[in-house]
């Protein structure tokens, strides 16, 4: 490869071994990505292109164009071709092997896009290349047809899986899901509606054949109605007649029946007289008998009532004289009571006088006691200093007291003594006495006149002046305290209070004393008791006084106590009393017995009476009985009637006899039958006539509903889905079948052909990572995982360092899968700089198992990073 | 001397289950112009009456559409109608004859045989008629009808309905006609035609026995449907019989041997010329071993008739094409795993790498030799690609 003028690279010219490995070390920005750069930008395009990374690969600040000659094999062909792009523009292509050939311009470039499709593997190339700055992807293997035909030899038969193989899976899988739902496989579209539909023609066939079936019964039922209708005719005509011959019968059995009715009921007739004669036979005996009892009674009854007669006659005396002794005692009540009266009246009068003394003692004692309070509160009054007057007077003196006081502590003091033998002094025009000095205190003016010559005017100060007066002030108060006291001093007033005080007290005593009396009582409500008192007397003493007059055994002791003597009334009434009950309830008695036996005497009159009406009575019916019809005769009546019901007995035993042997209870139930029949047999003639007018007119309207054809018409229908649907079962089947089998056997070849690229991986791998390494490998070829030590690892979630080895082993294990011959050189671009030196060693150690065939080219700007690779030949730019 | 016109099993309100749709309809259609075209050879002949010897109608349950269609159509007909209930039509509780809808639209000139034996139709001309009261009668209507009767006075034609006892493969059944009654009544002279219904194709039996079959084909199995009888009958001279084609549809069974290419292209010649197309049925039976080309070329050909024809359909009894899978899959150059698929599937069809013999249209779902090799060909279509 030679370039000129690319990028940084004025001109270089490296030779690549045509197999193995070349290293080509240089420092950075010396131009090693540049020279693939430039190889692509050869092999792409025109030398008239003007794209932008060919105008990025012009040389900065020259202006020339960007040259690049390269000397390759591809396939049988070897050939050198040049191009310039951008200034003098060319292309050149010499073609040595495998015969000789010179192309330029456009020509040349179209032929070597030719050479290289038909002989090389451009998107291996692609892929096979691992650059400085791409991600770390697993390599994009899949669409590469030398390593798919490399993989189809490794795995040996022709199976390889893609290309058309693929295409008809995809078109197999089409038709399929025309049929069948992709998840659960179950019908659908055409095929699931067909399906329904088929399901429904089924269903209408059902439905129309069941109509059919309907109408077939009915018209199987109507002459069957119509058989049955013509029976009861022929039943019925049978009927008919023998009913005919049971009625002939009949009546002649009715007229045997008729003579036994009518013998039975001469039979009852003559049976009832013969009882009648009896009877009365029967009533004139009895009748005998009664009248016979009745006058025994009679007899009896009278004899009764002559002894009860005698037996009252002494119980009248005496009932008569309890009846005076009850008088007597009644009487002898009357008169205790009015004494009883008179006794209570008195004890009355007694109480009420008692009273009245109390009464008027006590209102004499109130009265007294009320005059005793109104004497001491008069001379209570008389005393004028009571406590509130006594309290003003003292309090007069207590404040003229503290004026002087003050007036004396504040005032100036004025002392003048004469002195002896000295000349007189004045004070306010009165002459001071020896020996007595005068002193004051200084409240108002004081004109001092010594000797007459000499005159001091002292006058007080304000202050002075205003005290003298609250003095003044408050002596006049007390002045007029003590004149309305009517006292002339302090002590006088005092004085005067303590008698004030004592009259005061005899007040309240004689209040109390009062009260005591009272207790409680008002005195006018005592006044008004006293007055009523004072009237009641007389009326008591009138009744006590008529009383008296009215009964002159109780005035015997008019000295007796009341109470005494209401007390002996009482006693003496309830003795009265209790003998008025005592002869009471013994005349009661006495009249009691005389009343029973009265009665018992008129019940006995009243029987004998009613028994002697009776025997009147039937005597008498008896008498006119015998009159009509002596006893002879009723006797030979009976007689007679006995021989004539047992001679209807014996006719009506005939004729009971004939009915029997006539046997009509037989008859009648075949009369009842022969009746029963014909109507029977017209009933169910009219049943069956209704019978038949229902199916017929079910089939009327059946008739008219065209039922064969839609039967007809949904078999048709049935026929036609059966055939679309078998027709469509048969192409879904076939479609189920084929894309089971395209797919078991697309993923049985899937699996032979990744094995050998799988197994490439693994050998290089083994010697990175050790012998438990492995990878797994997707139908893609794309590495999903790795393994080592038992642990699988996703590659997405592998270590940098991991990815680019893995990175750099799928690549190695691809171009030693594919042979040389359709090889596309291994590109390696500044990689393993994320691997440490152990892994790097061993990376380099997997670079020797490469096959010598293949062409690498490793690209670092780290001299010796792959020194470890024992026979690769080292370049260093 | 009289003429008169012998039709029988009109059939009306038949439907054929493989007739889909309108074609349906134009059949029935066509049944109710047979009737009209009954009525154009009436007045062209000079036929006096017109003798319809049982089924008139598909069913007693047909739908009151038809019966007034047909009757409008009877309507048509210049001279008396004389309709025999038949098997199909018998006077039963549900009989059409005694319908309101017929009874409505009955036009004046056609009369129900609705009583068994002499009906004079025409001073001189007496029909005997003998009509179904049931589907199952138990006896020879026929020969009851006739029983009793003595020599005709004129022209007396008997009118039945039903298998000949000679023609009934039920040689037990108690309704077959006696042909043996018949030709004696004929000999005696107690009748001198016998008008008989209920086969669809035309046949005589003797001189003067004869069944007019159906004026329109019914079945792929008649020989000569499609026709009716103008008769003369006269006492003392055997009858002159006049058919007449009125039959406007075909019912067609192609049975070919189907081995290669050259056989389709005779087949496709064959099912070509059949016409009018619209108005005939063909039913299908090829025979034969095809590659899977030459059977994609065959299904596509008979789909294409399948539109033609007013019915195309397979006689699945007689039709059994075989699958030859050969190198055509490979030749396709498919290879890689679909030669394997190609290997399982030929397995289950058959026998090594070609499908064996076997009734390839009638691969039910359950076949799986069938599915196999409907899978097969559905793989040599999907790798052909579209065009295939």
């Amino acid at each position: 490869m030679e370039i000129r003028d690319f990028k940084g690279i004025e001109h270089r010219e490296l030779r690549f071994p045509d197999r193995g490995i070349l290293v080509v070390e240089g420092p950075n920005e010396v131009g090693k990505t540049s020279m693939i750069e430039a190889l692509d930008l050869l092999l792409d395009h025109k030398d008239t292109s003007r794209r932008a990374e060919i105008r990025a690969a012009r040389p900065i600040g020259r202006d020339v164009g960007p040259f690049v000659e390269v000397e390759m094999s591809t396939g049988p062909y070897r050939f050198t071709y040049r191009k310039r792009w951008l200034r003098r523009s060319l292309t050149e292509l010499d073609v040595t092997a495998p015969t000789r050939e010179q192309l330029v311009g456009d020509v040349a470039h179209e032929r070597v896009r030719a050479l290289l499709a038909q002989t090389a593997d451009l998107h291996l190339w692609r892929a096979l290349r691992l650059m400085q700055a791409s991600p770390l992807d697993p390599a994009e293997l899949s669409g590469s047809p030398a390593l798919a035909a490399a993989l189809d030899r490794a795995a040996g038969a022709a199976n390889a899986p893609g290309g058309e193989g693929d295409t008809i899976l995809a078109a197999a899988e089409e038709v399929y899901l025309r049929y069948f739902t992709a998840k659960s496989g179950q019908p659908t579209g055409e095929y699931r509606v067909l399906g329904e539909r088929l399901e429904r023609a089924e269903a209408a066939v059902a439905a129309a054949q069941a109509g059919l079936d309907e109408v077939a019964a009915d018209v199987d039922r109507h002459a069957r109605l119509q058989a049955e209708i013509t029976e009861c005719a022929r039943q019925e005509t049978a009927a008919r007649a023998a009913l005919d011959q049971v009625e002939a019968h009949w009546a002649d059995v009715e007229d045997v029946v008729a003579a036994a009715q009518r013998a039975r009921r001469a039979h009852d007739d003559a049976r009832r007289d013969h009882d009648l004669a009896i009877g009365r036979a029967q009533e004139r005996a009895r009748a005998v008998r009664d009248l016979a009892e009745r006058e025994l009674a009679l007899a009896g009854a009278r004899s009764t009532l002559d002894e009860l007669r005698e037996r009252l006659a002494p119980d009248d005396a005496a009932a008569a004289g309890r009846a005076a002794e009850l008088d007597a005692a009644v009487a002898a009540e009357a008169r205790t009571r009015a004494d009883l009266v008179a006794a209570r009246a008195r004890a009355e009068h007694a109480r009420e006088a008692e009273e009245l003394r109390e009464v008027e003692a006590r209102l004499d004692r109130i009265d007294r006691a009320s005059a005793d309070l109104h004497a001491a509160r008069a001379a209570a009054d008389e005393a004028p200093v009571d406590a509130a007057a006594l309290r003003r007077v003292e309090d007069a003196a207590r404040d003229l007291a503290v004026a002087r006081a003050r007036e004396d502590a504040v005032s100036a003091r004025v002392s003048v003594r004469r002195l002896d033998g000295h000349p007189v002094v004045e004070v306010d025009g009165s002459p001071l006495i020896l020996d007595a000095p005068w002193e004051r205190a200084l409240s108002e003016p004081v004109t001092l006149v010594v000797g007459g010559e000499v005159e001091i005017a002292l006058a007080p100060d304000e202050a002075a002046s205003r005290l003298a007066a609250g003095v003044a002030q408050a002596r006049e108060a007390l002045d007029d305290a003590l004149v309305r006291a009517g006292v002339d001093s302090l002590d006088a007033a005092r004085a005067a209070h303590d008698v004030r005080r004592d009259r005061e007290e005899d007040v309240r005593s004689a209040r109390d004393a009062l009260a005591a009396l009272l207790s409680g009582d008002n005195r006018d409500d005592l006044a008004a008791a006293r007055d009523r008192l004072r009237e009641r007397p007389a009326e008591n003493a009138e009744n006590a006084e008529s009383t008296e007059g009215a009964d002159d055994v109780e005035s015997t002791a008019p000295t007796e106590p009341p109470e005494a003597g209401l007390t002996r009334a009482r006693e003496a009434h309830d003795a009265a009393r209790d003998e008025v009950e005592r002869v009471r309830d013994a005349h009661h008695a006495a009249r009691e017995s005389g009343h029973e036996a009265r009665i018992e005497l008129a019940r006995a009159e009243s029987l004998a009476e009613a028994v002697a009406a009776e025997t009147a009575g039937l005597s008498a019916r008896l008498a006119a009985a015998r009159e009509a019809c002596a006893d002879a005769d009723l006797e030979s009546a009976r007689e007679s009637a006995a021989a004539r019901a047992e001679e209807a007995s014996r006719e009506a035993g005939r004729h009971e006899q004939r009915v029997r042997e006539a046997d009509v209870d037989a008859l009648r139930t075949q009369l009842e039958s022969a009746r029963a029949e014909v109507p029977g047999v017209l009933r169910r003639r009219r049943e069956l006539e209704d019978d038949r007018l229902r199916v017929a007119a079910r089939l009327e309207h059946a008739g008219g509903q065209g039922r064969r054809e839609a039967f007809d018409a949904a078999r048709s229908e049935h026929a036609h889905v059966t055939r679309l649907f078998e027709a469509t079962t048969r192409h879904a089947q076939a479609a189920r079948l084929l894309r089971t089998l395209l797919r078991d056997e697309s993923d049985a070849a899937r699996r032979a052909y990744v094995r050998p690229f799988t197994d490439a991986i693994t050998r290089l791998g083994r010697v990175v990572y050790g012998a438990s390494f492995d990878v797994e490998v997707a139908d893609d070829l794309s590495v999903t995982s790795r393994t080592v030590d038992g642990r699988a690892v996703p590659f997405a979630h592998l270590s940098s360092g991991a990815k680019e080895q893995l990175a750099i082993l799928t690549r190695l294990a691809c171009a030693s899968v594919v042979d040389a011959e359709h090889g596309v050189p291994v590109l390696i671009d500044d990689a393993l700089g994320y691997s440490d030196p152990d892994k790097l060693r061993r990376v380099c150690a997997a670079f020797g198992r490469l096959d010598p065939g293949a062409q690498v080219v490793l690209l670092t700007c780290t001299p010796g990073r792959y020194s470890a690779i024992g026979h690769a030949d080292v370049v260093r730019l | 001397m009289v003429r008169f016109l012998h039709t029988s099993d009109w059939q009306l309100g038949m439907t054929r289950h493989f007739l889909e749709g309108e074609a349906q309809a134009r059949y029935t259609g066509a049944r109710i112009d047979a009737i009209r075209s009954v009525a154009d050879v009436a007045r062209r002949e000079g036929c006096e009456f017109v003798v319809v010897a049982g089924d008139v109608f598909e069913s007693s349950l047909v739908a009151t559409q038809t019966v007034r269609r047909a009757l409008e159509a009877m309507g048509s007909i210049d001279v008396p109608v004389y309709l025999l209930p038949g098997n199909h039509d018998p006077l039963d509780a549900v009989s059409v004859y005694s319908s309101r809808v017929f009874a409505a639209a009955r036009p004046e000139n056609v009369v129900v045989l609705d009583t068994p034996g002499l009906h004079e139709v025409a001073p001189g001309v007496e029909l005997v008629a003998a009509p179904w009261f049931s589907k199952e009668p138990l006896s020879d209507l026929l020969a009851d009808a006739l029983a009793g009767l003595g020599p005709a006075d004129g022209v007396r034609i008997a009118v039945g309905h039903g298998a000949l006892d000679v023609l009934d493969p039920d040689e037990s059944s108690v309704r077959s006609i006696g042909l043996a009654g018949l030709q004696r009544a004929l000999a005696d002279g107690v009748v001198h035609y016998v008008a008989l219904g209920d086969k669809h194709t035309r046949l005589g039996v003797g001189e003067a026995v004869h069944y007019s079959g159906s004026p329109e084909v019914t079945s792929f199995r008649e020989e000569q449907p499609g026709d009716v009888l103008v008769v003369d009958v006269s006492a003392g001279a055997p009858p002159v019989l006049t058919p007449h084609h009125v039959g406007t549809w075909s019912f067609v069974s192609v049975q070919a041997q189907v081995e290669g290419a050259a056989d389709i292209d005779a087949l496709d010649e064959e099912l070509g010329a059949l016409a009018p197309k619209d108005r005939t049925v063909v039913r299908t039976a090829l025979q034969g071993t095809l590659t899977l080309a030459d059977k994609a070329r065959l299904d596509t050909l008979l789909d294409a008739y399948d539109d033609a024809f007013a019915a195309r359909i397979t006689w699945s009894s007689h039709d059994d094409i075989a699958v030859v899978v050969g190198d055509e899959l490979t030749d396709l150059g498919v290879g890689g795993f679909v030669d394997h698929v190609v290997d399982r599937l030929a397995a289950q069809a058959g026998v090594g790498g070609a499908a064996g013999p076997g009734p390839a249209g009638a691969g039910s779902a359950g076949d799986e030799a069938g599915t196999a090799r409907d899978a097969l060909s559905l793989l040599y279509r999907l790798a052909k690609g579209p065009a295939a």
